[in-house]
């Protein structure tokens, strides 16, 4: 593939507790090119997760090879700095930390990468913008609302400039309306910065509405079961909700998740 | 009228503690004024206050410098040391786990029995006083930073470790503050502990300090001045404690 930024190659993660072993990822190939949303959808336990945060280096894979930019990272015992810095992780929760003020949640991990500059201290600004976060900056995270912080979240996950996007479930826990609002303002802000997203929800509506390409996941042993292009014509809005095309791809992808509920299990 | 009833509530919160003192003072006055009680059991509080102010400077101004200095030194030992220890402690569960019992036990064992061990190893120095403090003040500190450290979420571990920060970075800047208000909880009941290690160094070496002359006037059915300088040391005790609290609210200013 050209620009391909991540490839996976026959990823396999083995939980073993006490009681079970569990197949949590089997021999899973993937790749994401630049630029493109990519979803992983399935059920709660079908592995989604745990495939991101390997790539990212928090969970350590049983066995298979993971490239990011063509350095396979998987041979290091720790993730390259140069390549862990041009990734952004969003996660399901907020996770920010009380004693900082918005604005420091959202600037510090600058800190941690120790990458302080004017012109980064320009850009948290201009992303507090564009979360329209600038109001709160100097507020503490106790005294904000949920979608709020769920921006801090994501803005702080942008503030090193990564190139590539993980978005674990990011606004799960906000409802829906909510949600799909969000959806689409990082979807805007994804596209105009150009970065690659991989996309982790259970929703298949959200799925549809944000990516340019979708890989459904099964359970019992974690795996890829299909991968479907998304080809819609003009620019991603609210209003693709309510179209024919988006209906049908929605019910294909039911279809290939299998006859279940996927509301009654997540 | 909103704002006016605002400041009067911060006053009464401010006021209440004193209050509170007064009422007692008078009950105890009265009681002892009705029952007739002998003074060298319970001397009236008038009788207390005008002795600790008459003879203050002239009887307990050198013994309360000696045990301020003991308190302070122990202290400002046990506070790093503490959290030191901690620090270490959090780094291994198995040996926090391990550690634990044997703080609690630190924290048991009564400075009197203590100090006279230390007596027939070193003389009656002003060290093995400071060391009572420390003994006492030191685990209990060390108690509740440990707890602290051990109280961050995995989620929060989880974001600093995909940011790849080192374990200084997890340490200083997450663990750290975020245990910083149990450090606090650990650091107001070392105070308190620091004074109550002096008074039982005190009682178990003799010959100066706060707790010498309480045990000396109580012998001697001087009351009304062994209460007089029971009130001396809980003053020290008091003034400690709200430093600390005051310290508190302009280091943890996240929490309201």
């Amino acid at each position: 593939m050209e620009n391909e930024r991540i490839r996976i190659e026959n990823l396999n993660k083995i939980f073993e507790t006490r009681r079970q072993v569990i197949h949590a990822v089997k021999d899973v190939n993937l790749s994401i090119a630049e630029g493109e949303i990519v979803s992983l959808i399935g059920p709660s336990g079908c592995g989604k997760s745990t495939i991101i945060r390997m790539i990212d280096d928090l969970i350590k894979p049983t066995s298979g090879k993971i490239f990011v930019d063509g350095v396979e990272v998987t041979a290091y015992k720790r993730i390259p700095k140069e390549i862990n810095r041009k990734i952004g992780f969003i996660f399901q929760i907020p996770n920010l930390l009380p004693w900082l003020t918005v604005r420091d949640n959202v600037a510090f991990p600058l800190k941690i990468y120790k990458i302080q500059s004017a012109e980064l201290e320009a850009y948290v600004d201009e992303l507090m913008e564009i979360g329209g976060l600038t109001e709160y900056k100097d507020a503490w995270p106790s005294e904000i609302s949920g979608g709020v912080a769920q921006r801090i979240g994501v803005m702080r996950a942008l503030v090193h400039k990564p190139e590539i996007v993980f978005m674990d479930e990011p606004f799960g826990a906000l409802d829906t309306m909510m949600r799909e609002q969000l959806d689409m303002e990082i979807l805007n802000i994804c596209k105009t910065m150009k970065k690659t997203v991989v996309f982790i929800t259970h929703d298949v509506e959200e799925a549809v509405l944000l990516s340019d390409r979708i890989y459904v996941m099964g359970t019992n042993p974690g795996r890829i079961v299909k991968e479907v292009k998304m080809d819609f014509e003009g620019p991603r809005t609210l209003s693709l909700l309510t179209e024919e095309k988006f209906r049908d791809y929605c019910h294909e992808l039911t279809g290939y998740i299998g006859k279940v509920d996927l509301s009654k299990i997540v | 009228m909103k704002k006016k009833g605002k400041s009067f509530t911060g006053m009464m919160h401010f006021l209440s503690p004193f209050l509170l003192l007064a009422v007692i003072v008078v009950l105890l006055e009265i009681y002892v004024a009705v029952s007739g009680i002998d003074p060298r059991i319970l001397p009236a509080p008038h009788v207390i206050f005008g002795k600790l102010f008459t003879r203050f400077r002239r009887d307990l101004l050198k013994d309360f410098l000696y045990t301020l200095r003991v308190i302070l030194t122990g202290y400002c030992i046990a506070i790093p040391g503490g959290i030191c220890l901690a620090a270490i402690c959090s780094q291994s569960k198995l040996l926090s786990k391990a550690i634990t019992p044997v703080i609690i036990l630190m924290i048991c064992i009564p400075m009197l029995t203590v100090v006279p061990i230390l007596i027939l190893r070193m003389g009656l120095v002003i060290e093995i006083r400071i060391i009572a403090v420390v003994l006492q003040a030191l685990p209990v500190i060390c108690l509740n930073t440990l707890s602290g450290f051990r109280k961050v979420e995995s989620a929060k571990i989880e974001l600093f470790e995909s940011l790849g920060a080192t374990r200084r970075q997890i340490f200083f800047k997450l663990i750290f503050p975020n245990a910083m208000p149990q450090v606090f909880t650990g650091l107001k009941l070392g105070c308190i502990f620091s004074t109550i290690a002096a008074m039982g160094a005190d009682l178990a070496a003799g010959n100066s300090g706060l707790g010498t002359k309480i045990s000396a006037y109580s012998g001697s059915l001087m009351t009304d001045m062994a209460y007089a300088t029971i009130i001396v040391v809980a003053m020290i005790g008091i003034v400690l404690f709200t430093i600390v609290c005051e310290i508190e609210k302009r280091v943890v200013v996240w929490i309201k």
